[in-house]
């Protein structure tokens, strides 16, 4: 299923959902700058799943390469769905991340003039705006 | 093919050679201390005071990746030749109003964010110029971030060898059992770079894990 919906907060902030399907039919870079595209306006993205750990570097150097006096880079945090506490668990789980690939758990990335910090936890996300 | 066998015999000769060349960057997110540790090694290797690299409480002190280069390490007649590479503190987010807010003038706060920023570029570039790592984390902070998980993932991801250096022992907010529960499967050496307590169990595991 692709997706990909808008909502609000008290009309000023916009979140826009970004489906795993939605994303992996584009390439890196295209990824990148469909995000940043979003966060730059001052939206937050939430997407299904989790980017590769090098497209996540590359999303910090792009936003970093982007910072001016209204824009001052991004706040990134995922939380996965699913954490093994069992030995079954843990191979259930591996299993799944190959056949799955990152479909798993949410990424948010927001602006950080507008979020102050994501606490991340393995179980839960708080997401503190300024 | 010429190139592939002259490989294979330099691999095969570096099986028998008591000497190997690293190297080695100092990673992580910034204010944890890695300037300060890359000062301590250069004191213990050439025994004097050095504060080849600077300094400071304020975040981003370090702007540029630093090279030195031609260092020797001996331990039990083995020689590690290393080249110490520190670097910008990896950061997602660079606000000039951050460092005003610490005390810098308007126009000093923008230059140093300017260069900060430029300096995270700097050092991500970097990554793939390093043979091995070690990941500077202060251990009185939170160590579930998103900077330090993409870190390490992209360090594991490129292969590259890896110590997470758990600093700032000295300090009453030190927890290193959170860092072991987050990152159970590295090595981890508590240290203070302040005191230099722990360098010793570091070098050793440097051998261990990079030699």
């Amino acid at each position: 299923m692709k997706q990909s919906s808008k909502s609000s907060i008290n009309g000023k902030m916009g979140v826009h959902v970004l489906s795993y399907d939605l994303l992996s039919e584009l390439a890196s870079q295209e990824k990148i700058e469909r995000i940043l595209e979003v966060v730059k306006t001052g939206e937050i993205v939430l997407l299904e799943g989790r980017l590769h750990p090098d497209e996540e570097l590359q999303l910090t150097t792009h936003a970093l390469k982007s910072v001016s006096g209204k824009f001052s880079g991004v706040e990134i945090a995922f939380l996965s769905s699913r954490k093994a506490k069992t030995l079954l668990e843990h191979v259930k789980n591996s299993l799944l991340r190959i056949l799955a690939k990152d479909r798993f758990g949410i990424t948010v990335i927001g602006p950080s003039k507008i979020i102050k910090e994501i606490k991340m936890d393995p179980q839960k996300l708080e997401i503190l705006f300024k | 093919m010429i190139k592939s066998l002259s490989r294979g015999f330099a691999h095969f000769f570096s099986l028998f050679s008591r000497k190997k060349k690293v190297s080695l960057g100092l990673y992580g997110p910034p204010n944890a201390g890695k300037s300060t540790i890359a000062n301590r090694i250069l004191k213990d290797i050439l025994g004097e005071d050095v504060e080849e690299f600077s300094v400071s409480a304020l975040e981003h002190e370090t702007r540029e990746v630093q090279k030195v280069e031609k260092l020797v390490m001996k331990r039990k007649g083995k020689e590690l030749d290393f080249s110490l590479i520190d670097t910008p503190g990896i950061a997602t987010k660079i606000d000039y109003e951050d460092f005003v807010k610490k005390g810098l003038k308007k126009a000093e706060a923008k230059e140093r964010a300017k260069e900060a920023t430029q300096g995270v570029i700097e050092s991500i570039k970097w990554l793939d110029n390093v043979d091995a790592v070690l990941v500077v984390l202060d251990s009185t902070q939170n160590p579930y971030t998103q900077v330090n998980i993409t870190l390490i993932g992209n360090l594991v991801a490129k292969k590259k060898k890896l110590i997470i250096v758990a600093n700032k022992t000295d300090l009453k907010q030190s927890n290193l059992d959170k860092i072991k529960l987050v990152f159970p499967d590295y090595a981890l050496v508590p240290v203070s770079a302040k005191t230099g307590e722990g360098m010793e169990v570091l070098y050793e595991t440097i051998f261990k894990e990079f030699y």
